[in-house]
């Protein structure tokens, strides 16, 4: 199925979850801020949130900034 | 001698008058070594995109944990996506501090007061602690502070410029009239000029740029601590008048004749 990745369209397999995402690009969960379809998501609903066809997932950290 | 000088922020006692941004620095281990030389104890950060193609690390993991962690809404250019900002860096764990950044003009990089309100306006009633970047106004800061926010931080000039304190006479204003405090931010360049700040009544003072593209940022960190301590003491110490005409300071009497 198509998903939004932080603006980039991908494919990836169906019922995927953030964490499945997350672990597939080696991304320490702790380390990010993920937006779900505009919901943010706390760490622990990573595992239990599944994506969906069209599903626009944002995955954010902090940087430097002023 | 004044003594009782403590920084209060909405309750808080912030312990250094020298707020410091995390851009632009060439090593982010640089950071930690920065905040220990100018003692800053509210650190600003920003919220971007990871980018899976790159191995850039989280920034805070660089940052002291007794470090108030301000994250700000960089990028947004209306109230609706600085507010989207402020809650995403709230649910990361940051707390309840926010630099309201609004910024539509690609040019100049200067904040939009209107929409800036606004965001005030929302996130206070959230529960946010928000500081508010502005360009200097008398009326819209009062209008920042009567929507509840903590501080109003007026640009000295443009982001990342290095200009100065060329704000300074709408600045003065606001520090003689606003009943919250009025930290500076962005274009101090040289140690010296936040000092200026400081004399003119400033709060505070924000430096990023001045301080990560030094040639050596560890050594710019402990100046510019240095100059806002003593900016703010020559501040309270009350500076002599100003004359038009020379008056020698030794005794015009008992000249050897």
């Amino acid at each position: 199925m198509n998903i939004i990745l932080n603006g980039e369209k991908i494919t990836v397999r169906g019922s995927a979850s953030v964490t499945d995402i997350l672990e597939e690009r080696n991304i320490d969960p702790k380390t990010v801020i993920v937006e779900l379809d505009g919901i943010i998501l706390k760490q622990e609903e990573f595992k239990d949130s599944v994506l969906c066809e069209d599903s626009t997932v944002e995955v954010l950290r902090f940087v430097g900034g002023g | 001698m004044k003594v009782n000088d403590k920084f209060m922020i909405k309750g808080m006692e912030i312990k250094s008058r020298l707020f410091l941004g995390t851009g632009k620095f060439g090593d982010d281990s640089l950071i930690p070594k920065c905040i220990e030389a100018c003692g800053a104890h509210i650190v600003t950060v920003a919220i971007r995109r990871v980018d899976f193609g790159a191995s850039t690390d989280n920034i805070t993991q660089h940052l002291p944990e007794d470090c108030i962690l301000m994250p700000n809404t960089h990028g947004a250019r209306n109230a609706e996506e600085a507010v989207r900002i402020a809650r995403l860096g709230r649910a990361a764990g940051c707390g309840d501090w926010v630099k309201i950044e609004v910024v539509s003009d690609n040019k100049y990089l200067l904040p939009d007061n209107d929409e800036t309100l606004k965001a005030v306006e929302i996130l206070v009633k959230e529960g946010f602690i928000v500081m508010p970047y502005m360009t200097p106004d008398l009326y819209a800061a009062r209008r920042m502070r009567d929507a509840g926010a903590a501080s109003v931080m007026p640009l000295g000039a443009p982001i990342g410029t290095n200009k100065g304190f060329k704000t300074r006479e709408m600045v003065e204003i606001m520090c003689n009239e606003m009943d919250i405090p009025v930290v500076v931010d962005a274009g101090i360049g040289k140690p010296s000029e936040a000092a200026e700040c400081m004399e003119a009544g400033a709060a505070a003072v924000l430096v990023n740029t001045a301080i990560a593209t030094a040639s050596d940022p560890v050594l710019m960190a402990k100046a510019f601590g240095e100059a806002v301590r003593a900016g703010r003491n020559a501040y309270l110490a009350g500076p002599g008048a100003v004359k038009s005409l020379a008056e020698g300071s030794t005794p015009l009497t008992g000249f050897l004749r």
